[in-house]
């Protein structure tokens, strides 16, 4: 059998899989016009979404290649959500996190009042280390 | 993953203050003084979970937005699929909203300057022990003369706030090695002046900048005190 040379359809999608696999994205969040209250965070540390009220949702961030023992967050970020609508914007969030929509993705954004659906604030941002 | 480089982009005489890490390791970037436009970016640091090595860049612009436009751009510069690695500051690099080093935030404890009679070295004392290991480069980039008849015979013209402004001062790079002031920036009277002798000037200005921030900071008298020092601020 005559096999042709060239870049067949799994090489193509190999070489996007690597492409993405280079790709971090990030998560922007500000809360108020004080220092500290900005903050980008890269999507792939996020390892939990919590409903902490009907109101409320944080966001938990630990550092990559911790797989045993105690979790320690490095960072957390609290929401405040639409009653009702924790559900939606913790699929909103892993959405985003995970789906590699782009670079720099804003989730929650007092300052200019931009937010994912749902979000209506951004609360209290955290850093641990 | 790939390799974030990042760089001070001096030519000290001593070492060089350089870090990389992969980006796995860059846990987060932030705004950590928004007035300055302080952007810290924290990575794990090796063996402690509970504890990260920052390192310090500078917005561009020291507001809400410019910080937010700097940590967008080294996010997007990061996470670029361009290379093995990225280089966030240093010679040559450009980062839109990011100025490098934040060695002009880092000098403006610097309160006096002072200007010796007689050929001796002009100094730039450093405020705080925090500023040893600090790497700068420097240059005096205008000055007047006491006395004008002094002057050679084609002197310089003055500009309108009575400064020369002759670019004839060569550059000076460094570490800043004490805290004690008689340690800080200095410049050999035959690099300071080719026109006057050092016991005729009266007033300097001196740019402090990194390749990076090339807008730099100048620092200029405030006042003579007296024919061995000159008070000098940050401006």
């Amino acid at each position: 059998m005559i096999r042709k040379r060239g870049f067949g359809p799994s090489f193509v999608f190999n070489y996007i899989c690597h492409m993405n696999s280079n790709n971090d994205s990030w998560l922007y969040f500000n809360t108020a016009d004080t220092d500290g209250n900005t903050i980008a965070i890269k999507a792939s540390s996020l390892y939990a979404v919590d409903s902490t009220s009907p109101t409320a949702v944080t966001l938990r961030f630990k550092q990559n290649g911790v797989t045993s023992g105690t979790v320690t967050d490095f960072a957390t970020v609290a929401l405040a959500v639409t009653s009702g609508k924790s559900q939606e914007v913790i699929d909103e969030v892993w959405h985003v996190a995970t789906k590699k929509l782009g670079v720099f993705q804003v989730i929650a954004d007092d300052a200019n009042g931009d937010y994912i659906d749902n979000v209506t604030a951004c609360g209290a941002i955290t850093v641990n280390v | 993953m790939k390799q974030v480089k990042l760089n001070e982009g001096l030519h000290p005489t001593t070492a060089v203050n350089a870090f990389s890490a992969t980006t796995d390791s860059l846990l987060f970037i932030r705004a950590t003084d928004i007035d300055a436009g302080l952007i810290t970016l924290a990575f794990a640091e090796p063996g402690d979970p509970d504890d990260t090595r920052d390192e310090v860049l500078l917005a561009s612009e020291k507001t809400l937005a410019g910080c937010k436009a700097a940590i967008k751009s080294l996010c997007e510069a990061v996470s670029s699929n361009r290379a093995d690695s990225v280089k966030l500051s240093g010679d040559g690099v450009v980062i839109n909203n990011v100025s490098g080093y934040p060695v002009s935030a880092a000098i403006d404890e610097v309160t006096t300057l002072v200007l010796a009679a007689d050929g001796n070295d002009v100094v730039i004392p450093w405020a705080t022990a925090a500023k040893v290991g600090l790497r700068y480069r420097a240059r005096v980039i205008s000055y007047t003369p006491a006395v004008a008849e002094d002057a050679e015979a084609d002197p310089p013209v003055a500009a309108a706030d009575g400064y020369f402004n002759e670019d004839v001062f060569v550059y000076t790079d460094g570490v800043v090695t004490s805290a004690v002031n008689t340690t800080g920036i200095s410049f050999a009277a035959n690099d300071l002046l080719e026109v006057f002798a050092v016991d005729d000037v009266f007033a300097v200005r001196v740019e402090v900048f990194s390749s990076s921030n090339p807008t730099g900071i100048v620092l200029e008298n405030t006042g003579a005190t007296d024919e061995a020092g000159y008070t000098f601020t940050a401006s």
